[in-house]
């Protein structure tokens, strides 16, 4: 059991980080983009990406905080 | 020695101090505990580290209020003009995302802003999570988020007055005993994150029947084609805004605790002081980040659906830019 619960670990954190690392690479570039584009706009950009960055985001916590439950036993 | 072959060299000498410090200095196992540890009980209340820590940011954030606030003058200096600047920058944060609706929710955004941002960094003061008090290690005492562990010198800080014939030279615990430490932020605590995301939304909700009255059920429950299945799916992302809220904050600030406390496991010295600058940085975004989503939050939960109030929205976000 010891082992699978590591193997569920891992697993749990390193598959909810693929789809937010994608995401999160997507939105950066798009803002950053604009913000080429558009160099007065980066104020009001920089806001609205770390928002797009933190829903993203939170998928990626979401298997974090399982794979956190997992490994220090509160759910078996 | 031109500038680049200096930072390698410096590099690489910082790298061979960090893997020889593996060998030479001791460091304990990372002791992680996911809940928050009782330091002591007032009449079966118990208080937690966590919400020790709570009140403790409480009592800085009001202190400095109260010194920036004391001798108010028109031309700000010290302590007045540095809180002036922080709180007009938020104000204008703010504004641009809810032109509208800033009086009412700027200063719930702006406190919870302050709190996390003191809490999260409260966290990484040096110290804060290995200074404690030893607690029998029973059911309820075995945890606590710190680099001490169980056994001989768990919690091992070395204590040279008291090197006393026979004595134990290192401050610790005895063993059977664990550290529970004083400090927690209280963002590594659930029950915290989640009770800041139940606040944040109970807000967004009673602002959005406010202003659109009982139409603004309609986003949820109608019976229009496609629409009743849209509202359906509104309705539980509705329910998971809190929730996704406190999990969001709980666990990048936990997962921060978490990274540190390994890597100085397995790389006592030099290695981790990056990841120190990027948790520095992270609380930081985390707390403007809570405090945003409640400002969009809000804009959402504000804003009605039908047609003539889009050109409306509009107009008033050309208007702030």
């Amino acid at each position: 059991m010891e082992g699978l619960n590591l193997i569920a670990t891992a697993l749990a954190i390193g598959l909810a980080a693929i789809g937010p690392g994608i995401g999160v690479g997507i939105i950066v570039a798009g803002a950053l983009q604009a913000m080429g584009r558009n160099p007065e706009m980066e104020n009001t950009l920089v806001q609205y990406m770390f928002i797009g960055i933190a829903f993203t985001e939170a998928l990626a916590i979401f298997g974090l905080v399982i794979s956190f439950m997992i490994a220090f036993g509160v759910i078996q | 020695m031109s500038g680049r072959m200096r930072t390698l060299v410096v590099v690489v000498v910082l790298l061979a101090v960090a893997v020889l410090s593996r060998f030479f200095l001791y460091s304990g196992d990372p002791h992680v505990e996911v809940a928050p540890e009782e330091l002591f009980a007032i009449g079966g209340f118990s208080v937690t580290n966590s919400l020790f820590t709570a009140l403790l940011v409480d009592i800085i954030l009001v202190v400095v209020a109260l010194l920036a606030t004391r001798n108010m003058q028109l031309v700000p200096r010290g302590v007045q003009n540095v809180m002036e600047m922080i709180v007009e920058a938020l104000y204008n944060l703010f504004r641009n995302l809810s032109p509208k609706f800033i009086n009412q929710v700027f200063p719930l955004a702006a406190s919870i802003f302050l709190f996390v941002l003191v809490s999260n960094w409260l966290g990484l003061i040096p110290g804060g999570s290995s200074i404690g008090v030893c607690h029998a290690a029973g059911e309820e005492h075995s945890a606590r988020l710190a680099l001490v562990r169980e056994g001989e010198y768990a919690g091992a800080i070395r204590f040279a007055p008291a090197a006393a014939e026979g004595d134990n030279p290192y401050t610790t615990c005895p063993s059977g005993y664990t550290l529970v430490p004083w400090l927690r932020p209280p963002s590594t605590d659930l029950n915290f994150t989640l009770a800041l995301g139940l606040l944040s939304f109970v807000f967004f909700e009673y602002w959005g029947f406010r202003t659109l009255g009982i139409g603004y059920l309609k986003k949820f429950f109608n019976l229009n084609g496609v629409m009743s299945f849209v509202g359906i799916i509104e309705f539980i992302s509705e329910i998971m805004k809190p929730i996704s809220l406190a999990l969001r904050l709980f666990g990048n600030i936990f997962a921060g605790e978490v990274l540190i406390a390994v890597l100085t496991f397995l790389v006592p010295l030099a290695l981790p002081m990056p990841i120190y600058g990027f948790e520095i940085f992270v609380g930081f975004i985390q707390a403007l980040v809570f405090a945003l989503l409640t400002v969009a939050f809000l804009t959402i939960a504000t804003t009605s659906h039908e047609g003539e109030h889009h050109g409306d929205e509009h107009g008033s976000a050309a208007r702030a830019h």
